[in-house]
């Protein structure tokens, strides 16, 4: 085995993501659009905000990452590169990976970067903890983008399956939003917290590539 | 063992029994179930008084949701590793019925909760997320199902987000529990006091098989169905071909 | 005779309803829906038998 068609995976992946138009453009403003339109919604009390802005950037990256997601190997499958990739003598589950992992460091990644200026615009405080929270977002992101693959993998064959996806994937993402938020709180007990969000993203690199790799070889058949 | 009932002829001999059979002991012990629950068992101040009768809907529903899924989870195993077509037929014939259940499940737990914690719903109660994300598992797997062309791909399809989501469910049940440890202000009137008397036990135990009884003998129906839709479109598929 | 219950008997009979409703419901349409497929069955092997016997 070399890693050579893994790369080539990974490199055709960051090469779609840049190139077509606006590229990872386009997932930042769905993710600022999701968010700022909370605070139009459920009114401007600072204290409000302040309160529920880590929350909303979790669940503005959830659904960016669904929105994008359904590229993802859909358009492999459609043109035939995906046999190709899967004839090679690379894992099918390390192509998915690599794949993937291109996806989110070209979809997912930036959401985490802008981070900090919605936090800001969530009247959060300018100290570090924002940085911390990006950190937190980008493990927490690495996560949704894996599970989220899976729901792409299976859905590939499937014409708009973007609304498959949601529904396949919004329930695996529970456990690492629900370990994300709580690493933003002070409640007593989140110490743990930033652990077992890292824990449930670490569990999505090891387990979501097989299933990946399984759902291809079908919408490869 | 499973190569046994993995024949289909054999699957339609065996339920051409068992499932009036079930439907018997199902409806028996369900009508058992509720006669002792609403008529004869007293009462239980120590529940809120009479709504705990609630349960002798609620747990059996909310057994056979986890049931239900595991069972699916199993089936889709079953079928990923031997490739054993009775075992899709059952996975495909679980589905919408287990999500009946799991949504009679949480229909009646909201029942249940407004008057004991006075709101129908507990965001910070792990077993009421589970078993709604377990509704949504199902309903992900009716819809991946019917969006595949091809019986073979819409069985491959739903095996792996079965058995994907089976490794998620017991994640899910975690998170929410460290979740509630951290809000300890809401206290949760627990469902199950902390020991039943057996008046109560019985007829739980009675509705619990039941339902289990029965939800068998739909799932044996549908399979019945699938496997006969199967036989039709095959003999279709001839005939054209033939003539 | 039906027993009476204090306050919560609205929530009771409600519970008691739609868990009685639905799977009566769900019984009925699984088992119009077998026989529809039994039915379907039988006329596709009797045209099979009808075909091969012409």
């Amino acid at each position: 085995m070399t890693p050579k068609p893994i790369l080539a995976a990974f490199g055709q992946a960051l090469a779609e993501a840049w190139a077509g138009g606006a590229g990872a453009l386009l997932p930042l403003g769905f993710f600022a659009g999701a968010a700022v339109l909370v605070p139009l919604g459920i009114g401007t009390d600072p204290d409000t905000l302040r309160a529920v802005g880590p929350g909303i950037l979790w669940v503005a990256l959830a659904l960016s990452s669904l929105v994008t997601l359904e590229r993802i190997f859909q358009a492999d499958t459609e043109d035939g590169t995906l046999d190709l990739w899967l004839q090679t003598e690379a894992p099918a589950s390390a192509i998915a990976a690599a794949k993937t992992m291109a996806h989110f460091l070209t979809a997912g990644l930036p959401l985490a970067l802008l981070s900090p200026l919605l936090s800001l615009m969530f009247l959060a405080d300018a100290d570090a903890t924002l940085l911390v929270h990006a950190a937190y977002y980008a493990i927490g992101g690495l996560a949704f983008y894996f599970w989220g693959g899976v729901g792409a993998a299976l859905s590939a064959t499937v014409r708009r399956g973007g609304l498959l996806i949601s529904l396949i994937a919004l329930p695996l993402y529970v456990p690492t939003a629900i370990f994300g938020a709580l690493a933003m709180t002070d409640a007593p007990g989140s110490q743990s917290a930033p652990l077992l969000l890292a824990a449930s993203a670490l569990f999505a690199l090891a387990a979501a590539p097989f299933a990946m790799a399984a759902a291809l070889r079908l919408a490869a058949d | 063992m499973f190569s046994w009932f993995a024949n289909p002829s054999r699957f339609m001999n065996l339920s051409n029994w068992l499932a009036p059979a079930c439907y018997a002991a199902g409806t028996l012990l369900i009508a058992w179930g509720l006669w002792q629950g609403l008529w004869i068992v007293p009462k239980d101040d120590y529940q809120g008084g009479d709504i705990m009768r609630v349960m002798f809907v609620h747990v059996p529903s909310a057994w056979l949701a986890m049931a239900s899924y595991s069972a699916m989870a199993a089936m889709s195993f079953v079928w990923f590793i031997w490739r054993h077509e009775v075992a899709d037929v059952a996975a495909k014939a679980i589905a919408p019925l287990g999500a009946l259940w799991t949504a009679l499940a949480l229909a009646t737990g909201a029942i249940w909760g407004k008057p004991t914690w006075g709101t129908w719903w507990q965001w910070d109660d792990a077993r009421l997320m589970s078993v709604l994300f377990m509704f949504f598992l199902f309903l992900g797997y009716i819809a991946l199902r019917a969006a595949m062309d091809t019986r073979q791909q819409a069985a491959r399809a739903g095996a792996i987000l079965a058995m994907v989501g089976a490794i998620n469910v017991p994640l899910i049940h975690y998170s929410v529990d460290l979740f509630t440890s951290l809000h300890q202000d809401a206290s949760v009137v627990t469902a199950d006091g902390p020991k039943m008397a057996a008046v109560y036990l019985w007829p739980l135990l009675s509705s619990a098989l039941g339902h289990s009884f029965l939800f068998a003998a739909l799932v044996q129906t549908q399979m019945r169905t699938e496997i006969r839709e199967r036989r039709t479109a095959r003999i279709r598929a001839d005939l054209m071909a033939g003539g | 005779m039906l027993p009476d219950f204090d306050k919560n008997a609205a929530y009771i009979w409600a519970t008691v309803g739609i868990g009685t409703v639905s799977i009566l419901m769900t019984t009925l349409i699984v088992i119009l829906k077998a026989r529809a497929a039994k039915a379907a069955l039988a006329k596709a092997q009797a045209m099979a038998k009808k075909d091969t016997g012409t």
